[in-house]
């Protein structure tokens, strides 16, 4: 038994040192797990500390694109003066102050310089009512940088730095909100990255799922696939190609040479092709 | 309106009330012996929400927001209806099926079916760059180990087998402080402000060629009855100008074409055994 296993655990120990030695250098790059307290609401929340101070209590929400700390908790760790107000009032007072975060951790990890903004916001208030002291909210500026596994059922999260820099949400939003409106509402033309060798169309009254192929050039990938004019295509990667538009968006995540799966129909029968597309337009 | 109306809760501005209960989430199958994992396509969108899409009872597809800031899966009304669900008198409703486009496939998810001001303000915007129409939240969620990582292009859900996430209680009335109005006003003011929801999207125009970089660019094939092959264009010649732009690197031909539709036209400078001649081609449909 145990020599049967030895190969197995040899290659274990082999990819281990791969890992280890490409990154020796940087110890904070193994993944990190921090546990999370499950609210009687289903919210996650979290235990944080900020520029050393704390620790403090913040939900933790996928679908918020910044991070919020109240101005009581703002004031504790020095992110505000302590006798600064609030930027707006009643209906206004939605609107926070930008600020960085010099020093963020939570469990063990560590991160430096995530944009937040002060402000107290109503909803953060009504659940504190109802479930404690809450601080704030993490949101997108911190967890963009990690690769991040959440786990309910053990009530944890892991994260493992990647090279992901996220860009500004108040940056973006001002970009979007002061550009020229005739850019702004300027169609958007959707490029693929490399050559298919296809045209695909769906007519007006087609509720069917995929898009038909019309054309099929000579040589070309698709050509090469074995893809046929009159099949449909009803995924690319994965991915729905139930429009023309949708067939495109897809299009925008191969890169020249990468083999793809495609889910076609072919009368009655259904199948997977791989398709290469090349370098071209 | 009432002011009763549960306004519900997703991201930032999170949550709180919940009525009514949730039917169980099933999977389509039953559970095979290993704990499945799904890659899950998804799209940061301009306001950096992690955005997938899904189709309910067959209609769509549709995009949702994947948000551990939402108790449940809210779906906006009128995505709703066209799945032809309408919102029982506590505001749930139960699709016969949920499909998230990479394969998830499950049957009777409970939904709340509302119109969250945080949606409906982002939508008359725009600001998303894509229309949203609602978002996944605790019960769907907690169902699996999700990874997230933005230098991939996929999530990937895995099941947790036997893992019965628990129900959320009901908290009673409230709106949220106000913000509500959020929606309403933004929806007002939009049209006044000249923003028109998000921009029409369109596909890029062909030209039928395959391109390869050896001192600048060159084109290796000319697909027959291609906008390219039409225009004169041959194999061996090298691209050296698009619209009067100089070129010198695939990468740069694919950025000046990617602002062309279908029968724009694009006068291109070619060098051919070493003499320089322009073609101006109309670009086609296909990719």
């Amino acid at each position: 038994m145990r020599r049967m296993l030895s190969p197995r655990l040899t290659a274990a120990l082999f990819s281990l040192v791969a890992v280890l030695g490409l990154r020796a250098d940087d110890s904070a790059r193994s993944p990190q797990s921090v546990p999370f307290e499950l609210l009687p609401s289903k919210h996650m929340a979290v235990q944080v500390k900020i520029n050393g101070k704390g620790p403090y209590r913040l939900v933790f929400d996928t679908g918020a694109p910044m991070m919020l700390i109240t101005m009581r908790a703002a004031k504790d760790a020095g992110l505000v003066k302590r006798d600064a107000r609030p930027l707006g009032a009643g209906l206004f007072s939605f609107m926070g102050e930008p600020t960085t975060i010099k020093d963020f951790e939570m469990g063990g990890l560590k991160a430096e310089n995530v944009a937040t903004v002060v402000m107290d916001h109503p909803t953060v208030k009504v659940m504190e009512e109802l479930f404690g002291r809450l601080d704030g909210i993490v949101g997108f500026p911190f967890f963009a940088r990690y690769r991040m596994t959440i786990d309910y059922q053990a009530k944890t999260m892991s994260f493992e730095p990647v090279d992901f820099k996220p860009t500004n949400i108040f940056d973006s939003l001002m970009n979007i909100l002061m550009a020229d409106p005739k850019t702004r509402n300027a169609p958007k033309v959707l490029a693929p990255l490399a050559q298919w060798g296809l045209m695909v169309d769906k007519g007006t009254e087609d509720d069917e799922p995929g898009v038909e192929v019309r054309r099929v050039f000579r040589n070309g990938p698709a050509a090469q696939s074995g893809l046929r004019e009159g099949d449909r295509i009803l995924t690319v990667d994965g991915r729905w190609t139930d429009s023309v538009i949708d067939f495109y968006e897809a299009a925008g995540h191969v890169q020249p040479g990468k083999s793809v799966p495609l889910k076609i129909q072919r009368g009655s029968e259904t199948r997977t092709i791989q398709l290469t597309p090349k370098r071209g337009l | 309106m009432s002011r009763q109306r549960q306004v519900l809760p997703w991201q930032t501005w999170v949550v709180v009330v919940v009525l009514g209960s949730f039917a169980t989430l099933r999977g389509a199958e039953p559970p095979p012996p290993m704990p499945r994992s799904y890659e899950i396509p998804y799209k940061l969108t301009a306001t950096n929400h992690v955005m997938v899409r899904l189709k309910l009872n067959g209609k769509g597809p549709f995009n949702f927001i994947m948000d551990t800031g939402a108790p449940a899966i809210f779906c906006a009304t009128k995505v709703a209806r066209k799945a032809g669900v309408e919102p029982k008198r506590d505001g749930w409703g139960t699709f016969d099926t949920l499909e998230l486009e990479g394969g998830l496939k499950l049957e009777r998810v409970a939904a709340r079916i509302d119109d969250p001001f945080q949606l409906e303000g982002m939508n008359s915007l725009g600001i998303a760059g894509v229309e949203l129409h609602g978002m996944i939240g605790y019960n769907l969620l907690a169902r699996y180990r999700v990874t997230y990582d933005f230098t991939s292009d996929k999530l990937v859900l895995t099941e947790l087998p036997g893992f019965e996430p628990g129900e959320v209680p009901s908290f009673g009335g409230g709106g949220q402080g106000g913000l509500e109005m959020i929606g309403t006003m933004m929806k007002f003011l939009a049209p006044l402000m000249n923003f028109k929801g998000p921009p029409e999207r369109r596909p890029r125009g062909y030209l039928g060629v395959e391109l390869e970089e050896k001192e600048g660019v060159v084109v290796t094939a000319v697909y027959p009855d291609s906008p390219a092959e039409k225009a004169g264009i041959r194999i061996g010649d090298r691209i050296t100008a698009i619209a009067g732009r100089n070129m010198s690197t695939v990468a740069e031909v694919l950025k000046a074409m990617a602002r062309f539709s279908p029968q724009d036209s694009v006068e291109m400078t070619l060098e051919r055994q070493g003499e320089t001649t322009t073609r101006t081609v109309r670009l086609g449909r296909g990719l």
